[in-house]
């Protein structure tokens, strides 16, 4: 006899196969423990970038050199015994966007932690929402001012003390003594300048002017002025694209032939600017194509090849300190043996890692992160030559905790 | 002090062509066209991709104008046509379309900024400063090309029919003026001026997708100053506001310049509502 399946009785099946599905899930989670357990599902980092808006170049660089690292990572055996997995999402180059963004990786992805970030402005906003308010750690990759210190916070790039005041000191050696330092009115020029006022200051020299930009300044036609009428020894240039080009361009075109100390620049700076208007500048980076020609295939060359040559690699803005961010986080929650935060803190505190694309680096106590820098400068075909290798270098930070 | 003539001149000429192209949009329809700065930038990236495939500086310069007259023309008739009875639909319309061309820019040559060649590349030494070349040719091509719109505005029968359309639209269709001609003809002129400096100033710079945006602020100041509904009270208001700002910055910082530069507007628009020569035609009555 057929039965008929009348409506209450589909009702009543539905429901005790809810109940049954429940159970099971219930014990699966049961199995599982929390979140921070150490078997069971894969961990999964959230990573954030800006991959449209006025910053999309940066952005995309920093999206790419994560899959690399995370590709690196699952090569390595993963973590914790299984594939890393990441939920990457877009944060606009707009800090109010990120917010919104980072919440849902938190608590619709349910990420183990997060990487990511350009602007220090997009930092400093959900800064309180992962570190504080969901207890995750946060690894930032991008080159800012310093300063910046919560016990869930960890900075992967380099600081002024690291790229710009090694550049600053090479030009000093040089015997560079009259100086006017340039930026736009934001964070990072402010303190950078700052401390190379005094490094210049306490090696004798003197610091004749001090200029500060808005950030959607596009003609510098007065420091032109101010610098042929002032004829310095050297000039430091710590404005930001798009601005940057037209000062380089106008500089080229007064005839100024003397050094320039620059922050971030590198070889993907020299389409815009032009070769000839770079060959005084000097940088301070944590990756050179000619000083780091290890075997296999370098971190050039992955990007080339990865992008289609779309996206080149650029230390000068964060790429490789994107890399490190997954490579170190990966590598502590191993070390740990777990996601809990407090461990994968512990971890992270002291680690070291060598096969980094620029050499080794270590996290410190104060959470920032000790790295090989190289001082280079351009040649006249416009790559970069290096001048000084500089070994680890301290970010010289005080946060403690 | 020569130095500092040339980099008024050199700022002041560009953004009196910017300000030429914005105002003959915003006097004969009454919309502010916030697609302005992109259609610099355009003007920039056509130069520059026009070089690219081996165009030479000066015929690039034709092409960028082409280019910009054309897209005018086309977005006249498109999207501005539909919306002249609601111009606020209007003036939202030409934002959206300045986000379209803005980010067609980034997929197209990406957003780290590109480098394009002037034309002439040279530099000219005056006492102990030294100037690119092309900064003074830049001065000269803007000046003939201000020239040129009030010679067309002032001696030609199409200059003659768009201030007769400006003046009374209604009463220029009833004497036989195809107004809709006219204001596609005008909104292809502004966008071609608008192009044309975008790729004069490129060599100077770089080209980049926020290129336009610096311009269009200063260009709205140098409307609103010099009073819309003529063609002169913008120019003279570009020529005040470029002087004026990059004077300022002789004597305080760049950052307090710029601020400056805006609250001195606002003020001089509380003293005279209608600008240096805007008189009673408004932009609310046009």
């Amino acid at each position: 006899m057929q039965r008929v399946l009348d409506r209450r009785e589909f009702l009543k099946d539905a429901a005790k196969v809810n109940v049954a599905l429940a159970l099971g899930y219930m014990a699966i989670l049961e199995a599982c423990g929390n979140s921070s357990s150490t078997s069971g599902r894969a961990v999964k980092f959230g990573l954030f970038t800006d991959t449209s808006g006025t910053i999309a170049f940066i952005g995309a660089a920093h999206a790419l050199a994560y899959q690399l690292a995370v590709q690196d990572v699952n090569k390595a055996g993963g973590v914790l015994g299984q594939p890393l997995q990441t939920s990457l999402v877009d944060s606009q180059s707009d800090p109010q966007a990120a917010i919104p963004k980072v919440n849902q990786l938190i608590e619709s992805d349910h990420v183990d932690a997060l990487v990511g970030g350009i602007y220090s402005s997009t930092r400093d906003a959900v800064l309180p929402i992962i570190a504080d308010r969901a207890n995750r750690i946060y690894m930032y990759p991008m080159t800012y001012e310093g300063g910046a210190c919560n016990k869930n916070l960890f900075l992967t790039a380099a600081v002024p003390q690291q790229n710009f005041l090694p550049a600053v000191k090479h030009v000093l050696d040089q015997g560079a003594r009259r100086w006017m330092l340039f930026g736009h009115d934001y964070a990072f020029p402010h303190v950078a300048n700052g401390l190379g006022k005094t490094l210049i200051q306490n090696a004798g020299g003197n610091v004749i002017a001090d200029k500060y930009y808005p950030l959607d300044a596009t003609d510098f036609s007065d420091a032109i002025r101010a610098i042929t009428a002032a004829n310095p020894d050297a000039i430091v240039n710590n404005l930001t694209p798009p601005g940057m080009f037209t000062f380089y361009k106008q500089l080229g075109a007064s005839g100024w032939h003397k050094p320039v100390v620059a922050t971030g620049l590198d070889e993907t700076a020299v389409g815009p600017i032009g070769a000839a208007n770079l060959e005084t500048t000097v940088v301070g980076l944590d990756y050179l194509a000619s000083a780091n020609s290890g075997s296999g295939p370098s971190i050039v060359d992955r990007f080339q090849q990865a992008s289609g040559g779309k996206v080149p690699y650029s230390p000068g803005l964060g790429n490789g300190a994107a890399y490190r961010a997954v490579r170190f986080l990966a590598a502590a929650i191993n070390k740990a043996g777990s996601t809990d935060t407090a461990k994968v803190r512990s971890a992270l505190v002291g680690l070291s890692l060598d096969d980094l694309p620029g050499g080794s680096a270590k996290i410190g106590s104060d959470h920032h992160t000790a790295m090989h820098m190289y001082v280079a400068g351009f040649n006249s075909s416009g790559s970069l030559q290096l001048i000084n290798d500089l070994g680890v270098v301290d970010p010289n930070q005080s946060c403690s905790f | 002090m020569i130095a500092l003539v040339i980099d008024i001149l050199s700022f002041v000429s560009v953004l009196v062509v910017v300000v030429l192209g914005m105002a003959i949009i915003v006097s004969m329809m009454g919309i502010f066209n916030l697609a302005h700065g992109q259609f610099v930038l355009l003007g920039a990236v056509v130069y520059l991709l026009a070089q690219r495939y081996g165009v030479p500086g000066f015929p690039a310069i034709l092409v960028a104008i082409a280019v910009g007259a054309i897209l005018g023309a086309v977005t006249e008739r498109l999207v501005i046509r539909h919306l002249y009875a609601q111009p606020i639909a209007a003036v939202l319309a030409t934002f959206g379309l300045g986000l379209v061309i803005q980010q067609l820019v980034r997929l197209g040559i990406g957003t780290t900024g590109q480098g394009s060649q002037a034309p002439i590349d040279a530099v000219i030494r005056l006492g102990s400063y030294q100037v690119a070349e092309w900064r003074l040719w830049v001065i000269g091509l803007a000046f003939l090309a201000s020239l040129a719109v009030f010679l067309l505005l002032d001696n030609t029968t199409l200059g003659l029919q768009m201030r007769a359309t400006l003046d009374d639209p209604r009463l220029a269709r009833a004497s036989g003026i195809r107004t809709h001609r006219i204001y596609t003809l005008t909104f292809a002129l502004g966008a071609a001026l608008a192009a044309f400096a975008g790729a004069i100033i490129s060599p100077l710079t770089a080209v980049f997708p926020e290129l336009g945006v610096s311009y269009l602020v200063l260009s709205f100041l140098a409307v609103m100053v010099g009073g819309s509904g003529t063609f002169a009270g913008p120019v003279l208001g570009a020529v005040l506001v470029g002087s004026v700002s990059e004077l300022l910055t002789e004597f305080v910082s760049p950052v307090y310049a710029s601020v400056l530069v805006v609250v001195g507007s606002v003020v001089f628009m509380r003293v005279r509502p209608y600008g240096l020569l805007g008189g009673s035609r408004a932009l609310s009555n046009s």
